[in-house]
């Protein structure tokens, strides 16, 4: 019998036992590529037979192991924001503040590193999640953008930057170099990383003269 | 002999060459009428570069060898611009020149950059490619560094994580540019990356 598909989704659950065995499907899969397992090799039977469900009550949460790395992608970017919004809300951010939530930010990005790669590399072969993925940022860029032009409105950011433009930029500085640099795990190099990063947003957006 | 030898290698790089420029406007031209590098065959390629099998294999091994022959050259020759355009002490109008200049010769080599910056991770493709900003990246990190010994960047920045972090974020910027992207949006993407890497170096002036 072929299940009946389940839309991707995160959210909609019905009942807590849903969704915790939800979360349970995420954290299986989560563990197992950040142990340095290879997404390809992962098989929906694995996941079942260690979660204790049937193949069927799997397809009832996720349509595929695809969906279960993008629902699980859409959580990790949504904790990043999370944390970014620590940033964005606080109209009166000062550098050291932006450091703490930046290096926060690099921390949370590097734990998760493999999930973000596993899904960079599952958009080569996918045009519906990476269209998912490029609304996902395209959404982070928006919400950088307002509030850049609130910045602007308050004084606190120049008022002669293109908030948009500048907004895309920085969110691949943010996406892009953050992915890029935090293959290098140490503590030390997380450091530089969001020492950098600071001192790129601040100095953008921020600083005087 | 050893002459001969050295006229032979010479030849052969100079006609090397000479394929890659074909092959740069055959996979743009293809990328245009919506053949993606990614699903172009060899054969397609070497028929819309009118080049002959035998001669394409005796340069290139495969298609990800072309590729990676391509996204090199024409990184080489971004970096070679913005390293001509900017001498040390360059003003903020010579920054914003140097970016016109990178924009322009991307937007020619849009389809070949794309495939190669998209590859998937992992792949050797994807590792070339990193590579390749990472070249990028120690060349402008070292221009960083003259410039904060001779005091014009303030040296409480690291100047190799701040050049791969600057570069990696042009690289996002410039594959964002479409093919069919207005004059006023290259410019508006000229304008905006001189502010975010003049404001990191030199400061808001």
């Amino acid at each position: 019998m072929t299940p009946e598909p389940v839309p991707r989704r995160e959210i909609g659950r019905r009942t807590r036992r849903r969704d915790d065995m939800r979360d349970e499907l995420l954290a299986l899969m989560g563990n197992f590529l950040e142990s340095g397992g290879d997404f390809s090799d992962l098989t929906v039977e694995q996941l079942t037979r260690e979660a204790g469900i049937s193949r069927t009550q799997f397809y009832v949460y996720f349509e595929d192991k695809g969906d279960l790395l993008h629902s699980l992608y859409l959580r990790t970017v949504a904790d990043s924001v999370g944390t970014i919004d620590e940033w964005w809300n606080d109209s009166d951010i000062d550098r050291a503040r932006l450091r703490r939530v930046i290096g926060r930010f690099v921390r949370e990005r590097a734990r998760h590193i493999m999930v973000v790669r596993a899904v960079n590399d599952s958009v080569a072969s996918d045009a519906v999640a990476r269209r998912a993925i490029e609304s996902v940022r395209q959404r982070m860029s928006d919400r950088f953008t307002s509030v850049i032009e609130a910045g602007q409105q308050s004084g606190a950011v120049d008022s002669s930057l293109d908030a948009p433009g500048t907004a895309s930029l920085l969110e691949g500085l943010l996406v892009r170099g953050v992915e890029q640099l935090v293959v290098d795990s140490r503590p030390a190099h997380l450091r530089k990383v969001a020492d950098s990063m600071t001192a790129i947003l601040w100095r953008t957006l921020y600083a005087e003269a | 002999m050893a002459t001969r030898t050295r006229d032979t290698a010479a030849l052969r790089t100079r006609r090397k060459a000479e394929l890659l420029g074909k092959f740069l406007h055959a996979v743009e031209r293809l990328d245009l009428q919506g053949v993606g590098f990614g699903e172009a065959s060899v054969e397609t390629l070497i028929g819309e570069a009118g080049v002959s099998r035998a001669t394409f294999y005796s340069y290139f091994r495969d298609k990800n060898d072309l590729l990676r022959e391509l996204a090199e050259s024409s990184l080489t020759e971004m970096l070679d611009l913005w390293l001509e355009n900017l001498p040390g002490g360059a003003s903020k109008q010579q920054l914003s020149a140097a970016f016109d200049l990178i924009i322009a010769a991307y937007l020619s080599r849009r389809a070949v950059m794309v495939a190669a910056g998209e590859s998937p991770p992992g792949s050797e493709m994807a590792r070339e490619f990193e590579a390749l900003i990472v070249r990028s990246a120690d060349a402008f990190a070292r221009q960083i560094r003259t410039a904060q010994a001779e005091g014009r960047v303030p040296t409480d920045i690291d100047a190799r994580t701040t050049a791969l972090l600057l570069s990696w974020m042009c690289e996002r910027g410039l594959a964002r540019l479409t093919p069919d992207s207005s004059p006023d949006q290259r410019d508006m993407l000229a304008a905006c990356l001189t502010e975010v890497y003049w404001r990191t170096l030199r400061g808001k002036a």
